[in-house]
């Protein structure tokens, strides 16, 4: 999902959850008051929603190509995220805890390198648009 | 002597067939490049056949050239699908092309 409504965690981790998982395994990617030093007040988050969602989906996928796991949800949200608000959240589930682990692990760095969403970062004093340095393996490929 | 109505004539119609031979496009600007174009998407008239390495230099940048410096690390995207520079995809009438600056998500 892409939107503007906050996220819950808990909804996500409900969502995998099944009799047959032994593990749910989760991320959630907050906003930091801070970046090298300077105080950040707010986090803005833009997407190329239609865009998002297939990224979204094909970072699905490729978990359920590389790891046998039960259920995976993730979303992104747009708009102002405020700090100590997650911006991003990830569920994963499967029978043992390994491959949920892991797929987790892959699906935020993946998200980060593959999905058009962009955020802007407001300092006092100014603000800017940030670039993840994951996506240089987009731009290599 | 030349007949020149008949020259005239000929050139309109050659001139009418590249008009029909036109496609439009629909092009989505985010993020940095939306802060420089000033809005979030623009139509474009292009020859049937162009494609995306051809619409990046000969149309989007020269309509926007303060888009230079941006378009450099940023990768095109037609219908939903990001497009690797040196494998253009030909447009046609009706894609919608994503201009995607380096991407900051989660």
């Amino acid at each position: 999902e892409v939107s503007g409504e906050p996220l819950s965690l808990e909804r996500h981790a409900d969502r995998v959850g099944d009799p047959g998982a032994g593990a749910v395994a989760t991320f959630s990617g907050v906003t930091r008051d801070n970046f090298k030093g300077r105080k950040v007040l707010r986090l803005e988050y833009e997407a190329y929603v239609p865009m998002a969602l297939a990224k979204l989906q094909a970072v699905c996928d490729k978990v359920r190509q590389k790891w046998d796991i039960i259920g995976i949800a993730l979303s992104h949200r747009t708009g102002p995220v405020g700090v100590k608000e997650p911006s991003v959240v990830i569920a994963v589930s499967s029978a043992h805890r390994r491959e949920a682990l892991e797929a987790v692990h892959f699906a935020i760095d993946e998200l980060k390198a593959t999905v058009p969403v962009w955020k802007k970062e407001f300092y006092e004093d100014g603000e800017v648009w940030k670039e993840n340095a994951e996506g240089e393996y987009l731009r290599v490929a | 002597w030349i007949d020149v109505s008949r020259v005239s004539l000929e050139l309109r119609e050659e001139e009418a067939e590249r008009y029909r031979r036109s496609m439009k496009v629909r092009c989505l600007y985010f993020a940095q490049c939306r802060d420089i174009v000033g809005k979030r998407e623009e139509e474009f008239e292009l020859p049937e056949g162009t494609d995306t390495n051809q619409f990046l230099a000969e149309y989007l940048l020269v309509r926007h050239p303060t888009l230079e410096d941006i378009a450099k690390t940023s990768l095109l995207a037609v219908n939903l699908e990001y497009v690797e520079k040196d494998n253009p995809v030909v447009l046609k009438e009706g894609s919608e092309i994503g201009l995607i600056p380096p991407v900051s998500g989660g």
